[in-house]
């Protein structure tokens, strides 16, 4: 599959917004920066070739698929301690992540190393494929924040406004991408 | 925290951590072992062939969850196809040149719709259907057909070729 | 006292929102139970372990623990699913692992500030078990509304009635209209 194809997958068809309902929760927290967004494709990239790897090649054949959550959680907290030495180092003040925009972006980082690792087998692929993952997440969670503000500017009734519109919205949307991916990617990814 | 800066209840803490993982580790090794026995036992039945004996393979590639290899009776592999909405499940037997040799549908969920249209598919692709009989849904729904076979003619060269090398 | 009841709302949202993945894969009874009692199970060991861990790890090292317990709980489950039903396993592994890294479980993984929370912390295990109730219920509405009945076992030839309500478009649409008829009915007790 040429990067093309994953971005245009990953964007529609596959996208996990849509496939896993990690729906984000509000819209001001993400109105992140393009730095941010930047290290959240590569740090899902990094998570999708060691999900993705480790899984097919350490863990099933030995049997221990079951165990998987326990190390993608050591890959997570492996990650946090570098980073955390990586801040002391140049003396910057680290900010401990406990809130639930931060857990959201660890399940949706899993999801991303997860619909990756079922997918492709080779490091290439799962680089690209995680990357793309994260990629088309960010951009359904940039079109569905558009969808919410011209919604503010429409008379939604009020048992509506909110997270009902969003998940209406979301539905919608995934209506829209699923068309997509039977039309088109189906073809591509099988 | 004593003086010395050792905790003793830092260090039984991940003492009784390191030991429940052990454990979930080994039960994971025998639920595997378990479930490969189980799958293959589930391949003969359906195929009506329990002097077949099977052994279980685990593949999870693209389609193909994985296969039942028997010593004398070729090859079978369990086809599950997802999409949104639910699972298809079939089991196709293959020759040593990867070919398709006959499938059984095994079942879908609940409110999938397209398992009709797959059996009528996977039907045609084993020759026992006859042409004619087609759906609007039909070009959504032959990639999919075609990447299954496909795997399973590229996973069942692969396997006899190792065999032959041997 | 206003505002404390929406900050409350206000998380319990957040944390439904977080849910969401397993609301969305749950599309049928069989899934859901599988799902729902996976929650259960994963979100009382990172309630339990929160709270028997020492105070003294201060905060970061109860997390760690709690999450860690989290993550075996999950596995143990996954296991437990892989034994009693291999291919049940095979089409729900993903989502069974997911279960640990959801938000109501980092949630209950971290360690109450005060005292009075940490008394109140047995609201926790009521919490879990309504939430993964409410995974149970959507799978079998969904069901019922994708295929006209109710069944645990897979069909050669399954009954379709309204395919869309099986398929994750379905489930955050009904998701949206369960979360209005919420507020329509909490609107109306704050009313009376």
């Amino acid at each position: 599959m040429s990067i093309f194809g994953l971005a245009f997958y990953f964007t529609f068809g596959g996208n996990i917004l849509v496939q896993w309902g990690v729906i984000p929760g509000t819209r001001a927290k993400h109105a992140g920066s393009w730095g941010a967004s930047f290290a959240f494709i590569i740090a899902a990239a990094v998570a999708a070739v060691f999900d993705g790897l480790l899984f097919r090649y350490s863990l099933t054949p030995m049997g221990l698929e079951s165990i998987a959550p326990i190390t993608f959680a050591l890959f997570v907290f492996g990650a946090y301690a570098a980073l955390r030495a990586l801040f002391a180092a140049i003396n910057k003040p680290f900010i401990d992540p406990f809130d639930d925009n931060s857990f959201q972006m660890t399940l949706v980082l899993y999801a991303a190393a997860m619909t990756a690792g079922q997918c492709f087998s080779s490091v290439w692929l799962l680089l690209g494929g995680g990357a793309m993952a994260a990629f088309g997440y960010l951009a359904a969670t940039r079109f569905l924040d558009a969808i919410m503000e011209r919604l503010d500017l429409e008379p939604v009734p009020a048992t509506f406004r909110g997270a009902p519109i969003r998940f209406i919205s979301a539905g919608l949307m995934a209506l829209a991408f699923s068309g997509v991916d039977a039309s088109f990617f189906s073809r591509i990814s099988g | 925290m004593n003086g010395s800066g050792f905790d003793k209840n830092l260090a039984i803490g991940i003492v009784l951590l390191v030991l429940c993982g052990t454990a979930s580790g080994l039960g994971s090794r025998y639920a595997a072992a378990q479930a490969g026995a189980y799958l293959a036992q589930q391949a003969d039945a359906e195929l009506n062939a329990p002097a077949r004996h099977s052994v279980w393979n685990t593949l999870r590639t693209g389609q193909i969850v994985g296969r039942a290899v028997s010593a004398r009776h070729g090859s079978a592999y369990l086809i599950a196809i997802k999409r949104q909405g639910g699972e298809y499940r079939a089991i196709a037997r293959s020759d040593a040149d990867g070919s398709l040799v006959s499938v059984v549908p095994l079942g879908a969920n609940a409110g999938f719709s397209y398992a009709p249209r797959l059996d009528a598919l996977f039907a045609r692709a084993a020759g026992v259907a006859k042409h004619g009989d087609d759906s609007p849904i039909d070009p959504a729904l032959k990639p999919m057909i075609v990447d299954a076979l496909e795997t399973i003619a590229t996973l069942e060269r692969s396997r006899t070729e190792a065999i032959n090398g041997q | 006292m206003g505002n404390e009841n929406r900050t409350v709302t206000t998380r319990a949202w957040a944390a439904f929102v977080g849910l969401t993945p397993l609301l969305v894969f749950s599309n049928g009874l069989l899934i859901g139970l599988v799902l729902g009692m996976t929650f259960l199970v994963v979100h009382s060991t990172a309630s339990a372990v929160a709270l028997l861990v020492p105070v003294s790890f201060g905060q970061r090292r109860i997390f760690a623990f709690s999450m860690a317990g989290a993550m075996i709980a999950s596995s143990v489950c996954a296991t437990l699913i892989r034994i009693i039903d291999p291919l049940l396993f095979e089409s729900s592994f993903t989502r069974v692992f997911l279960a640990a890294y959801t938000v109501p479980v980092f949630n209950a993984a971290v360690v109450p500030s005060s005292m009075a929370d940490r008394e109140r912390a047995w609201e926790n295990m009521a919490r879990g078990l309504g939430y993964g109730s409410a995974i149970v219920l959507v799978g079998l509405v969904r069901e019922l509304m994708a295929s006209g009945g109710v069944s645990i076992a897979q069909a050669t030839n399954p009954s379709v009635f309204l395919p869309v309500m099986a398929q994750p478009a379905g489930a955050m649409v009904l998701l949206g209209l369960a979360a209005a008829g919420f507020r329509v009915a909490t609107s109306r007790g704050v009313d009376r």
